[in-house]
């Protein structure tokens, strides 16, 4: 156990005052324009920040619960090195966007909406019917559920993005495109049958061969999206 | 999925350039495609089909094989 000594103190005051000074730097000096560096400005002050108030949490914690617990200061030294890390991260990330391609087109905007719609909605009703038994009746009712949930959101965001990005036109590569993602789904698919039958022949409950079946047509539907994402993205 | 860039390489950007700074779009309108398959094309992500890379080099008025070229 870490005993909040003078001597702790001491080096909890030169901590923060260290970490005060490689903030000012940063600020001041190597970082100024944000557009240089190989550190994201403002995630790498963030982070300085969080590991500068790691003593802060450790007193915190002592001045709340009475025990001393020096690993209360873990609680600011892992975000803090995390940001740091990501501030590298998200500048090379920039970069790397910038080299390779402008901004999205609206039928790639479309392709992460439905991706996004799929993924919340699943993983929503995955979490909501964990560990719960399903009559015939309320799985109909989760299908349905389902269904409207993705047309409403796939409306509102088809509806948003011909608002953003105005109305597109088919041409060959969208067809091509279309075909080889839906190629791909078809991959997917296959494989999830087989599973289902495999799940059938062991006498699995109906209930989860539902959430098997669930799961297969949600898989297939995100590979077909994310594979033409991809498509789009890197080329045909 | 043949990879990140295709085999046939093109000169539509000098060709764009020296047809009165033709842009993607008017490129696009007169052939039929869409401005990002136009980008796709001269960035080599895409290879256009046979009518396609016709129809481009009708706009230059050049043969096929001054528009692209395959690359062994």
């Amino acid at each position: 156990m870490f005993d909040y000594s003078q001597f702790a103190l001491a080096a909890a005051f030169l901590w923060i005052v260290m970490c005060a000074v490689l903030f000012v730097i940063v600020f001041r000096r190597k970082y100024k324009r944000e557009s240089l560096g190989r550190f994201h400005r403002g995630l790498l002050l963030v982070g300085i920040t969080q590991l500068a108030l790691a003593p802060v949490y450790s007193a915190v914690h002592y001045v709340l619960s009475k025990h001393q617990a020096w690993w209360a200061s873990a609680w600011a030294i892992v975000p803090g090195l995390l940001l740091i890390g990501w501030s590298s991260l998200f500048k090379r990330w920039e970069a790397a966007v910038a080299r390779r391609h402008t901004a999205m087109t609206s039928r790639e905007m479309s392709l992460s909406a439905q991706i996004a719609a799929i993924v919340l909605v699943y993983g929503f009703y995955g979490v909501q019917l964990r560990g719960q038994s399903l009559t015939p009746l309320t799985a109909v009712a989760t299908l349905i559920g389902i269904t409207v949930l993705m047309i409403l959101i796939s409306i509102g965001a088809h509806i948003t993005i011909s608002l953003y990005a105005g109305p597109q036109r088919i041409d060959e590569r969208d067809r091509v495109v279309t075909l080889l993602g839906t190629r791909n789904a078809y991959h997917a698919l296959s494989a999830g049958v087989w599973c289902i039958l495999f799940l059938a022949i062991a006498h699995t409950p109906n209930l989860y061969i539902f959430y098997a079946i669930m799961g297969a047509f949600a898989f297939a539907e995100l590979v077909r999206l994310s594979s033409q994402l991809v498509y789009y993205r890197l080329g045909v | 999925m043949r990879g990140a860039h295709t085999r046939v390489r093109n000169n539509i950007r000098t060709l764009r350039f020296h047809h009165k700074e033709m842009t993607q779009q008017e490129l696009a309108d007169r052939v039929g495609l869409t401005r990002q398959t136009i980008i796709a094309i001269e960035q080599g992500r895409y290879s256009p089909s046979l009518e396609a890379a016709f129809k481009i080099a009708r706009v230059f008025r050049l043969p096929l094989e001054q528009v692209f070229q395959y690359e062994d």
